[in-house]
């Protein structure tokens, strides 16, 4: 089991480090930078709604709120960047793991969990536009500074695409690491049954609560290293709970393969589908439906099926 | 006076947040499936009026058949897109139907928005203020608050006295028990989805009669409905209905004082801070 992990991760780390020096059109490196992004925000979703069965339905919002704290305070408080994005993150995790405590301890059903969260997602939005002269409203914040001063001689795209590499690794190995312990176990007994997961003495609140912790801080984090990548955050660029969750369920929940194999692919396709402007969310928005109909076991769940079926029809044949 | 003139206002707001909130408790009470799409039927109904109204329809007439046509929509997305959810029991049907009306209502919004980027509806009536004892009170107002209190009395006798009306809630109460009794859920579901888009686009015409409504504005009704619904009680109608007028007063106040984007803000906390301290609704009916 370890080894099989050690060579598994060794050839995804290779993967994601070789990937940028086969391209060199800046375009390219945009999408490849966006596909590992998207990759972390999917990563965290599955830890929140893969692996303890939470709904949140405003991943956009604790983005946004580690966007908006890296992206502010430093102008106010004259605190180097690289310090203040992992207290954004530190403040959407907070916010999310007090979402989880608060749904998780009075048993909220996933009705009024999904409301909750919805309103907290509007919230946010209303926040950054009615504080408008703080947070630029509608029309956007600029931000002026890199985290680091970034050598002439270094393209922008490709320094950014390894610190979210970095990020990615890191955390897939603390994925690993979790899902392989004792919490990992109790992350399964919880999607299983709650309660019989509490009769057996697994504390669900408490794994629920951890669950959206590290989920919501992962969320955070790459929301602040987002901002400086991007240099304009706006509160119209934090919808994307939609995206998210189609790429998690396409991928398969509770893998780790699924979220990096369901971003990469829906990155790609969001990329095909750009000339087709606003349209997206449209064909999206269908996607999720149909998804979510006929595909709920994910792309990796079908692909470990695969060898089986065609032993079964192989099988068929030879009987004949 | 100034406080009964929102209060009259902040009532008729609330009496059509009311209507919003009793098709989303209606829809859930049946199929348990908390329709996310909701508010985008509003819109929907809306630019059909619209429609019908630049073809030089009678006003009367073109409301009446885009609210049927709208109920129609209803009962084809409900027929088409949501049998596959029935078909799952609890929690699964749950997640299911909020993870279908999610992707159905982003999808429809984005479609709107794009489409008819540019539409406004609003009726506008040909009568000057009314002068009542000091109060000045406009006129659509009052219309708004009159049609939406006697669709919503025309719906209580309707769940109340009529055959199909009790059938309706024994499908509420108990499913099972009612398939026992020979009534058909699946036929009812449809009915009540009809009734409930249907009433979702009346409550976008008499918005229409206070405000403006523009395609944009699909997401945030949605969401008035939803909270309304969930400030009620996911079941109960009464509740849907008290809680809709407390919020329009709610709403209504807050927006005076504080302006529109926050008072959303002040809204939605009023709401969280509701459902956290009473998880069954405002009159407390435990299911």
């Amino acid at each position: 089991m370890r080894k099989v992990n050690v060579i598994q991760n060794l050839i995804i780390f290779t993967a994601y480090i070789i990937l940028p020096l086969l391209l060199n059109n800046p375009y390219q490196l945009r999408v490849l930078n966006l596909l590992v992004i998207f990759t972390l925000f999917t990563i965290s979703s599955n830890i929140i709604f893969g692996h303890t069965r939470q709904l949140f339905l405003c991943h956009g919002a604790l983005i946004g709120v580690g966007a908006y704290t890296s992206a502010l305070l430093p102008k106010s408080l004259a605190i180097p960047p690289w310090v203040v994005i992992p207290l954004g993150a530190l403040f959407s995790a907070c916010i999310g793991s007090s979402i989880s405590a608060i749904s998780s301890i009075r048993r909220l059903s996933i009705v009024l969990m999904a409301v909750l969260t919805l309103s907290l997602q509007i919230i946010f939005g209303e926040v950054i536009v009615g504080f408008r002269e703080i947070t630029g409203g509608d029309e956007g914040l600029v931000l002026r500074h890199d985290i680091i001063q970034v050598p002439s001689a270094i393209n922008r795209e490709i320094l950014y695409y390894y610190l979210f590499v970095l990020l990615l690794l890191v955390s897939i190995i603390i994925y690993n690491r979790i899902v392989n312990s004792h919490i990992g176990v109790a992350f399964k007994c919880i999607v299983e049954d709650e309660i019989a997961a509490s009769s057996v003495g697994v504390n669900v609140v408490k794994y629920k609560i951890l669950s959206a912790f590290i989920g919501s801080f992962l969320l955070g984090l790459t929301g602040g290293v987002y901002a400086y990548y991007n240099l304009y955050i706006s509160p119209s660029l934090f919808n994307l709970d939609l995206y998210i969750l189609v790429m998690l369920v396409f991928g398969g929940m509770g893998t780790l393969a699924g979220p990096l194999l369901g971003a990469g692919v829906f990155t790609l396709v969001f990329e095909l589908l750009r000339p087709m402007g606003p349209m997206t969310t449209l064909i999206f928005g269908v996607l999720l439906i149909i998804l979510f109909l006929y595909f709920r076991e994910g792309l990796v769940a079908w692909l470990r099926r695969l060898p089986t079926l065609h032993r079964s029809i192989s099988g068929r044949t030879l009987a004949k | 006076m100034l406080v009964i003139e929102l209060l009259l206002d902040g009532i008729s707001f609330g009496l059509m947040l009311s209507l919003l909130g009793v098709g989303i408790t209606l829809i859930f009470g049946l199929g348990e499936i908390l329709n996310l799409a909701h508010g985008e039927f509003v819109v929907i109904c809306t630019i059909l009026a619209l429609i019908f109204m630049s073809g030089g329809m009678d006003v009367f007439l073109s409301i009446v058949l885009s609210l049927v046509i709208t109920g129609l929509i209803g009962v084809a997305f409900e027929r088409l897109l949501l049998f596959p959810v029935y078909r799952e029991r609890g929690e699964v049907r749950i997640l299911m139907g909020i993870f279908m009306t999610y992707g159905l209502s982003l999808a429809i919004h984005s479609y709107l928005v794009n489409t008819f980027p540019k539409v406004h509806f609003s009726v506008r009536l040909p009568y000057r203020e009314l002068i009542i004892g000091g109060l000045s009170v406009r006129p659509s107002t009052l219309l708004a608050a009159i049609i939406a209190t006697s669709a919503l009395i025309l719906l209580g006798l309707f769940l109340k006295r009529t055959y199909v009306g009790k059938a309706v809630r024994t499908v509420a109460q108990n499913e099972v028990g009612a398939q026992l009794c020979g009534v058909n859920p699946a036929n009812l579901r449809t009915l009540i989805f009809a009734l409930g888009t249907a009433m979702a686009g009346l409550a976008g015409i008499l918005y229409g009669l206070i405000a403006t409504v523009t395609a944009t504005l699909g997401l945030d009704f949605t969401t008035f409905a939803i909270i309304v619904a969930i400030a009620g009680g996911v079941r109960s109608v009464y509740g849907a209905i008290v809680s809709g007028i407390i919020l329009g007063i709610v709403h209504a106040f807050s927006s005076f004082f504080f302006g529109a984007s926050l008072s959303l803000v002040i809204f939605l906390i009023a709401v969280i801070l509701i459902v956290l301290a009473r998880p069954e609704g405002v009159l407390g009916e435990k299911s």
